[in-house]
């Protein structure tokens, strides 16, 4: 462009110009004036003008979010999320108290029944129950003790690698102990009915004459059994409070061994724990009187054993040698040929119950007592390993 | 009865009085009027722009359906900052700030911050809907076969325009802006403006040959 002549300059502006206007008429000529935004788009604007002029003063905050993106609902949905979260409180409300409730049932009742490691501990002053009951919860301790014992060792045997049927026939055994057991005993008169006014357990259970349902003459094997059903006599008399059974003892001795009889008969361990109990007791009685240094101390404690056995009183103090020979002393019943069947069957399920230990010792102890008896071969084994 | 037929035929009136009154109002007027609740201001304002912003949109996307999202997203910016441009521009007559220069304002920058988001060039193509000649039912058929094919040239070309000579010949020929106004909307002076709109028109016109 020359610019040294302005009109010039101007006239070549204005050429160009209408050039350029000439080539945009061309332009709208061809492209055409009608392409319109849809109708649809068109209602949804002028909807959407309209709404937001006459609600101006009842726009609640953060609404232009929704309107500005294009939501011609927003009002009404956030309107409708508002009366949405009045409606869910009551809901609301009820599960926390519904999930509070419930935590608060589980965790009571885990820290009621278990005390560190899961397992269910007794605790005899949980179960005292006030008045009548009182003297019998602690003979129902030793029971529950038994029972647990023995479940555990029947979970132990379960444990053990392809032990189902180790399990189960070590259940069997030990039915079948309890059944014999039973028929060899001295019939016991026959428990009397139950009041079904009474709601407790521990109250219904029968009361039965101690002569009756204590036999003097316990056959050594059981006793040597239950205290093997129970653990080691040491172990049991640390966890047994001592304190209250003997004072329960010492009051009602007739009406807690027949509750313990009765119980016996009905419960899962068949364990007879009358003779359990008394021997435990004995076995205190003579540590007590194996540390103590007052001698009158340890007379008197076989006298409160007596009340309740009078015809072991030996059994009060140490458990000598003669006691252990006899315990394995074949009964009446006992087959002439094999006269320590029972013996065997003892050793053998303590021994695939997994208490070999124990079964060990029995066996030991049987052997010192009768050591001309040849034992059959998987005990004779059992004795080698030992 | 009567009196209600009497209030009937005082609207109807006042209607027919005031329609031509805002048909020829000024965009700045009729803002100020949409922004004091009257919405019969808003559909004249409308009305009257839909057209050009929303073939400037589309054309300058080349997509219809993006266009169509940010026509609706310029429009919303329009109501919701209604108050505010009346505030600002209370004399945008008189200042040289027009609504139709800030409406397409708001449309470019839509426009940039789209593509900038998908960080993308416009569509050297344009889709079939943008292409599509509108059909007159008055038009005999051979013309419209003719203007059919030339539009479709003159769509191809501009879509094969640098963004730059595309949008000015848009805000040129839709916008119907001055190239001041150019200038201050792209942010470049007028001689840049002027170049530009130069080089696309001479592209437009031998595709117009």
């Amino acid at each position: 462009m020359d610019t040294r002549d302005p009109k010039a300059n101007a006239s070549k502006a204005a050429d160009e110009l209408g050039r350029h206007q000439r080539v945009l008429d061309a332009y709208l000529a061809h492209s055409g004036s009608d392409p319109m935004p849809p109708p649809a788009l068109d209602a949804k604007l002028l909807a959407l003008a309209a709404r937001a002029v006459n609600s101006t003063n009842t726009v609640p905050v953060g609404v232009e979010t929704n309107f500005a993106s294009g939501d011609a609902n927003g009002f009404r949905s956030i309107k409708t999320n508002a009366r949405a979260r009045r409606r869910r409180w009551p809901f609301a409300l009820a599960a926390s108290v519904a999930t509070i409730g419930f935590v608060a049932i589980l965790a009571r009742t885990n820290f009621q029944d278990t005390e560190g490691y899961g397992e269910p501990i007794y605790q005899a002053s949980k179960y005292e129950v006030p008045g009548a009951a009182a003297d019998q919860a602690p003979a129902t301790a030793p029971l529950q003790e038994a029972t647990l014992d023995s479940s555990r060792e029947q979970s132990a045997a379960a444990s053990m690698p392809g032990s189902a049927d180790k399990a189960k026939m070590s259940h069997d055994r030990t039915i079948e102990q309890a059944i014999g057991r039973i028929s060899a005993a001295p019939e016991s008169p026959a428990p009397e009915p139950v009041d079904p006014e009474t709601t407790d357990a521990a109250v219904a259970r029968p009361i039965v004459p101690a002569a009756a349902s204590a036999p003097a003459s316990m056959p050594a094997e059981e006793s040597d059994l239950a205290v093997s059903k129970l653990g080691t006599p040491s172990a049991d008399l640390q966890a047994a409070d001592t304190r209250s059974r003997r004072s329960s003892m010492d009051a009602a001795p007739a009406v807690n061994l027949a509750a313990e009889n009765a119980v016996v008969e009905t419960a899962e361990a068949p364990v007879p724990m009358s003779k359990t109990i008394e021997q435990l007791a004995a076995a205190e009685e003579e540590k007590a009187a194996s540390t103590a240094s007052n001698k009158v101390q340890a007379s008197q404690a076989p006298q409160a054993t007596m009340r309740s056995e009078p015809a072991q009183s030996g059994a009060s103090a140490p458990l000598d040698d003669a006691t252990k020979k006899d315990e394995f002393a074949p009964d009446a019943q006992s087959d002439a040929a094999n006269p320590h069947a029972k013996t065997y069957t003892a050793i053998r399920v303590l021994r695939d119950s997994g208490e070999v230990m124990k079964a060990g010792a029995m066996l030991a102890r049987f052997q010192k007592a009768y050591p001309q008896v040849q034992l059959p071969e998987d005990l004779a084994a059992l004795a080698k390993a030992n | 009865m009567s009196l209600l037929a009497t209030t009937l035929h005082l609207y109807l009136s006042a209607a027919a009085v005031l329609a031509p009154v805002l048909t020829a109002a000024s965009d700045e007027s009729l803002m100020q009027a949409y922004s004091a609740g009257d919405t019969r201001a808003f559909e004249v304002l409308y009305t009257r722009h839909r057209g050009p912003f929303w073939r400037y949109l589309t054309r300058l996307i080349g997509s219809s359906a993006e266009g169509e999202e940010l026509f609706q997203d310029a429009w919303q910016r329009v109501i919701v900052a209604r108050e505010s441009y009346v505030s600002a521009g209370a004399n945008a007559e008189a200042t040289g700030s027009p609504f139709r220069a800030w409406l397409f304002r708001i449309g470019h920058n839509l426009a940039m911050d789209r593509l900038r988001h998908k960080n993308i060039a416009p569509e050297s193509s344009m889709d079939d809907n943008v292409l599509q000649f509108p059909a007159h039912s008055d038009a005999e058929p051979e013309h419209m076969s003719i203007s059919a094919e030339a539009h479709q040239r003159l769509m191809q070309s501009l879509a094969e325009l640098p963004a730059e000579q595309r949008e000015v010949v848009l805000l040129r020929a839709e916008g119907e802006l001055s190239l001041e106004e150019i200038g201050v909307l792209t942010g470049h002076g007028r001689e840049t403006v002027k170049s530009r709109l130069r080089y696309a028109l001479a592209k437009l016109k031998q595709s117009l040959a």
